[in-house]
């Protein structure tokens, strides 16, 4: 069965940019406390684990693309598990998108608020980001792919330039021992990590709109060695210049770490300001990627014909989701909740599927061409 | 088809003007703040206020004041402590030890902007350029809001590049409070110098050598030379800040002291245990030491060797290199530190030394390393004593034997008992690589 909204225009290069930037967000300000409570100096290690757990669940959305290659997530389920249950998967996956839009969008603004703008309302600045993201959800997945490869430098050179800059300042026995010391909580910490990396679900929906499908496992590959070696670098530099101990004291080591960083010849003496303007980018397209899936998913659920006007529809709901928290404590205590909650749909639920679908022996019937339509 | 067009047009304004409207509102006007209404804090300085003061405003009131002029005299220069504050201090327990706080700002048409440019505002004394305020309060925050009461501009903190604590603050209250406070304030910078003085702290911030034209650049260009000449580790507030909540190393700060009244003393180093201070490290050598024992490859030393029969030669020490090696010793840790050091010879007592031959850069050397060795036993046998690992050979221990650190340690306090009793083994080798232009 092809849908009408099967149209083939993604280029690898450009699944490959929306898989970076659903995965690049502001969760990577905190991403070093995070892994250090979890494992002390074990944080890299703790880091590359959450990682492999992320690019599974990606193995499992690519897997499924390739019994499905013109089905979303949610219509592959309904494929494979019948309509009515996928429906309410569909929902759960809805709002568990819409939450984390919120919370994102809220984390972004508690860490404006904080460094620079501490007069500004924290909703105003989230209004503003949420009003951006929602005018730009009304594109379609070609413009969300072209204004995620258009923001690609915009994310790596900083965050390649920060973590090197920083080295200067680095204790090599801060990175030790590899593993940390005592006791450490590491799947609560990887599942802390891979949650940050839930963007990534974008490619159960990508999959119907690739020129080719099949080369999926090659986004997954470039996808999954750029997205890595960002993370590691951010946790490894920030490791190694703080120490473990420190980074528990820092809310935003990340943050931190450039504000320790000089610009050779002393052109700027602290580039945390600088950082911040330019990973508003990144939140951007983090909370794009998130705000684009909830509305494809509840647009798959509800068989429209477009999600456009979606957008507008959902953006009091996660206006006022984004309110709720009353205090940073909070806004990361509902992010740990939800991100390992949203672990279970955005990896348990294609992991059912596939094993449903093989049991069953359900696949896309062959002789059907992946024809292109374009239409849109 | 009209009014379906009319109303796009309506529905076109409409959106124009919601767009404006967002563009208006959400701006982040609020934070808007002129760099003219801005103060900058350039330099602080913490002392502990010597009259104790349960009305924190009234003696904000009179330390209110002619403040262009350098800090008043208020306690006898040179004075150590006091026996009558360190008794007030012990009677009354370290909860109530008010700040007395001194910001300097910056007069921006004080200032000269060009090398050539004189007299703008009769800036030659670069005391004159900037504005000096003094404040008490019971803690940092509190001074610092005593401090706003009497500057009309908001006190912005994001060029503050050094705080002058004096040594009777680090040692009685401690710096806890005072790096919670730096830590949580998002406008100060990771690379502030924590400077701390023998003496009165406000003294020393108003000191004023000509070379800048203003006194705390003066500072800032103190500590920033002495890390390229080699004579200080790159020790600033974010290193410290690291190096005090590792549970195997403690912080050291840069030890100043005013020299006649009006030039800057780089005499040694503060160690702490903890925020408090635990001793101090004075003479050259003594930073020297630690700079071997940490590592850290850019020599500088000057120092001379005495040689048997009265002869002496001036070496100077360009590289360094340190390697560590842990060992386990029945159950306890050993450690053996093999610091390289090469250096040059800038001048000897003359002629019957004779360089070119072997033998006498051979002994040169013994001797040099000899008293590189006595100079950094000394310095553990000190830190030992105090309690203050500021090396980090609990670094080490933690970091390669993780598992005795997790069976035996864990914590900082049980390191530091174990530290008290550290054997280390120290090895020396120094080289001399050339000595000039003379040939012998």
């Amino acid at each position: 069965m092809i849908h009408k909204t099967v149209y083939r225009h993604i280029t690898v290069m450009e699944a490959v940019a929306i898989f970076i930037g659903s995965s690049f967000g502001i969760g990577i300000l905190a991403l070093p406390r995070m892994a250090v409570e979890a494992a002390d100096t074990g944080a890299p290690l703790l880091t590359l684990c959450g990682l492999c757990l992320t690019l599974f669940g990606a193995l499992l959305i690519t897997l499924l693309a390739r019994r499905f290659p013109n089905d979303t997530v949610v219509r592959a389920g309904e494929r494979v598990i019948g309509k009515w249950p996928a429906r309410l998967m569909g929902v759960c996956l809805a709002v568990f998108f819409i939450l984390l839009t919120a919370l994102g969008a809220r984390e972004f603004t508690t860490v404006v608020a904080v460094a620079v703008l501490p007069r500004t309302p924290v909703e105003a600045t989230t209004l503003v980001m949420l009003l951006l993201a929602a005018s730009s959800v009304r594109n379609n997945f070609t413009s969300f792919a072209y204004i995620q490869l258009f923001y690609q430098p915009f994310l790596f050179i900083p965050s390649v330039l920060i973590p090197t800059l920083a080295l200067k300042n680095a204790i090599f026995t801060n990175l030790l021992p590899l593993w940390g010391n005592g006791e450490g909580h590491w799947w609560a910490g990887m599942a802390s990590v891979a949650a940050l990396l839930q963007g990534g679900f974008v490619l159960g929906f990508l999959v119907p709109a690739m020129i080719e499908p099949r080369r999926m496992p090659q986004v997954l590959l470039w996808g999954g060695i750029f997205i890595g070696s960002v993370y590691l670098l951010f946790v490894i530099a920030s490791l190694a210049v703080f120490g473990s101990m420190e980074i528990r004291n820092l809310m935003w080591p990340t943050l931190e770490m450039a504000k320790i960083t000089m610009l050779p010849g002393e052109v700027l003496e602290r580039l945390d300001a600088a950082f911040l303007a330019i990973w508003v980018t990144a939140a951007f397209a983090g909370l794009y990627t998130t705000y684009f899936i909830a509305s494809l998913v509840i647009k798959d659920v509800l068989r429209f014909e477009d999600h456009a006007f979606l957008s507008w529809a959902l953006l009091p709901f996660i206006f006022m989701a984004a309110m709720l928290p009353p205090n940073v404590v909070q806004v990361y205590r509902a992010m740990e909740w939800l991100g390992r909650i949203g672990l279970v749909l955005t990896i348990g639920y294609p992991l059912i599927l596939l094993a449903v679908a093989w049991m069953r022996g359900v696949r896309e019937e062959r002789g059907l061409p992946e024809q292109a339509d374009s239409t849109l | 088809m009209v009014s379906l067009s009319k109303r796009t047009a309506l529905c076109r304004w409409f959106q124009a003007g919601l767009t404006v409207l967002v563009c208006l509102c959400t701006t982040g006007c609020w934070d808007s703040l002129e760099i003219e209404q801005r103060a900058m804090v350039l330099g602080l300085s913490v002392d502990i206020a010597q009259v104790p003061s349960d009305d924190s405003h009234f003696a904000t009131e009179r330390n209110t004041g002619n403040a262009s002029e350098s800090p008043r005299p208020l306690q006898v220069q040179g004075r150590p402590e006091s026996e009558a504050a360190t008794a007030r201090a012990t009677a009354k327990e370290t909860a109530r030890m008010p700040i007395r706080l001194t910001a300097q700002i910056p007069i921006p048409g004080r200032i000269p902007l060009g090398p050539g440019e004189s007299g703008g505002g009769g800036a030659n004394n670069p005391s004159q350029s900037v504005w000096v305020v003094h404040s008490t309060g019971e803690t940092v925050t509190e001074a610092l809001q005593c401090l706003q009461q009497q500057v009309a501009d908001p006190l912005f903190f994001g060029h503050l590049r050094v705080i002058v604590v004096s040594r009777e603050f680090a040692q009685k209250r401690g710096l806890s409070d005072l790096m919670d406070y730096l830590r949580r304030n998002p406008q100060v910078r990771r690379t502030l110098w924590i400077l701390v003085s023998e003496h009165e702290a406000a003294k020393l911030l108003a000191t004023a050598p000509p070379l800048k034209r203003v006194p705390t650049l003066y500072l800032i260009s103190t500590m920033d030379q002495a890390i390229r000449l080699g004579k200080f580790p790159t020790e600033f507030l974010g290193v410290a800040e690291s190096k005090v909540v590792m549970k195997g190393r403690d912080m050291v700060l840069p030890y100043v002291d005013v020299q006649h009244g009006e030039t800057m003393l780089l005499q040694g180093m503060a160690f702490f245990r903890d925020y408090r201070l635990a001793g101090v490290v004075t003479g050259i050598p003594g930073v020297y030491t630690y700079m071997e024992l940490c590592g850290i490859r850019q020599g500088g030393i000057v120092d001379r060797a005495q040689l048997p029969g009265g002869s002496w030669v001036v070496l100077q020490s360009y590289r360094r290199r340190r390697s560590i090696r842990l060992q386990m010793v029945q159950d306890q840790p050993v450690f053996d530190v093999y610091v390289h050091i090469d250096f040059h010879i800038h001048q000897t007592s003359g002629d019957p030394l004779n360089l070119s031959n072997p033998a006498t850069l051979r002994l040169i050397e013994r001797r040099e390393s000899e008293k590189i060795i006595s100079a950094q036993k000394d310095l553990i046998r000190r830190t030992q004593q105090a309690g203050s690992d500021i090396v980090g050979f609990g670094e080490f221990v933690r970091a390669y034997r993780p598992g005795w650190w997790d069976a035996h340690i864990q914590t900082k306090d049980r390191w530091r008992e174990v530290y008290k009793t550290l054997p280390v083994h120290l090895h020396v080798k120094s080289r001399v690589r050339v000595y000039g232009m003379r040939a012998r």
